[in-house]
């Protein structure tokens, strides 16, 4: 009973000091009050335990940092630029509080777009050093953010949109030589993108413009190169990708697949999607399925599938255009 | 593109009787494949082509090798 009267004591004063250092960042707060509210924000994330450190992203402070960082004609620019820093130096030290860094920079009390707003990296650098677990949660915000960026206007929603699109990205050639536990986060951001580059997601709102969805399947295309490039067993996740479209296209869990297929290039997927499946099965995986693996989900992912008088290219034209490199 | 691979695919690995000819038909068909995804903007497709080029290597014909060689003296 001592226990519990004394953590709900606790609580309260926790709960306290939060309202009093919301209160120092009040729109009608003078300068010197938030330079004080700064500096308690700062030796908050330096030495407070996560727990507590992860309640202080109030709505108050965030919005003032946001408008402080914006321009460096703002008073407390530098101070602000300051409390980013240590936000960044905090994640640097404890990967796992990204996920609250995260979720009070462009949750509820911050904005989607942060990084943009300040002109700033902070949330790119903390996502890109976020630990397994807080990726997992921040890979759900920001899908999320990609399905109901907060706006209606089709302009500011591809903005967000596109500007999370490289959040992954910068995450997946961050990571993808880790392996390990984040194998399965970078196939989960894979996924994501996938299920707005291929489907029309009733759950979109605004709906995604075809620009974006393009915009998207690049970037599906940059994370696997990061793979090719830095991964000792790309073709996993190559195959987990096209596997994924597949599964998606046959339950239309996220909406109708967006890509016209004629019976000629269906019969010729299902046939690929057959010798893909055998291979994987092979107990000598061996190069062979990185080959197939790689090759295949190319010619899936390519732009060229989408065109419905797509010209089959005999083996003569292709040498062509490669002879005009 | 599909369907040559799937014949590349029936060669190398499906067909245990495939005769020799069979398999250096394989073997150009996918040096085209190859080079054409070599030629495309896409830093994906060349990494791609670069690594699977690694494992076919020791496969190719004398034809592959002679496409290969008409490109560069093609840029040249």
């Amino acid at each position: 009973m001592s226990t519990y009267k004394e953590e709900k004591r606790g609580r309260k004063k926790e709960f306290h000091s939060l309202q009093c250092l919301d209160g120092l960042f009040a729109a009608a707060s003078s300068d010197e009050r938030k330079y004080w509210g700064f500096l308690v924000f700062m030796k908050t994330l330096n030495e407070a335990p996560s727990q507590f450190a992860s309640q202080i992203f109030t709505s108050n402070l965030v919005r003032c940092l946001m408008n402080q960082m914006a321009s460096k004609e703002r008073y407390l620019n530098r101070m602000a630029d300051r409390a980013a820093l240590t936000i960044k130096t905090r994640v640097e030290k404890e990967p796992e509080f990204a996920a609250a860094a995260a979720q009070g920079l462009m949750g509820p009390s911050g904005s989607a777009n942060f990084d943009q707003l300040t002109k700033s990296t902070t949330v790119e650098s903390i996502v890109v050093q976020a630990g397994p677990a807080a990726l997992k949660s921040i890979v759900d915000l920001l899908a999320g953010f990609i399905a109901v960026p907060g706006t209606e206007e089709a302009g500011a929603a591809a903005s967000i949109r596109n500007y999370i699109s490289r959040l992954f990205v910068s995450t997946v050639k961050a990571r993808s030589a880790a392996g390990g536990e984040f194998q399965p986060l970078l196939e989960e951001i894979l996924f994501v993108l996938v299920r707005f580059a291929y489907f029309a997601d009733e759950t979109a709102k605004p709906p995604l413009p075809q620009t974006s969805q393009e915009l998207f399947r690049s970037k599906i295309n940059l994370c696997l190169n990061s793979f090719v490039h830095n991964n000792k067993d790309p073709a996993g996740v190559a195959y987990a990708v096209v596997r994924r479209i597949r599964n998606l296209q046959n339950t239309d869990e996220h909406g109708k697949f967006i890509i016209d297929m004629d019976e000629t290039i269906s019969e010729s997927v299902d046939a690929a999607f057959k010798s893909l499946k055998k291979l994987s099965s092979k107990v000598c995986f061996l190069f062979n399925i990185h080959i197939w693996c790689f090759l295949s989900v190319c010619i899936y992912v390519s732009n060229k599938i989408r065109s419905n008088t797509k010209t089959k290219k005999t083996r003569a034209s292709r040498h062509s255009d490669c002879c005009t490199l | 593109m599909l369907d040559e691979l799937a014949f590349c695919y029936a060669k190398f690995w499906g067909d245990k009787k495939s005769k020799k000819e069979d398999k250096s038909d394989a073997s150009n068909a996918l040096v085209e494949i190859l080079l054409s995804f070599a030629s495309k903007p896409s830093q994906l497709f060349r990494h791609m082509s670069e690594q699977v080029f690694g494992v076919f290597a020791e496969q190719i014909t004398a034809d592959g090798l002679q496409s290969l060689i008409s490109v560069s003296d093609l840029k040249s």
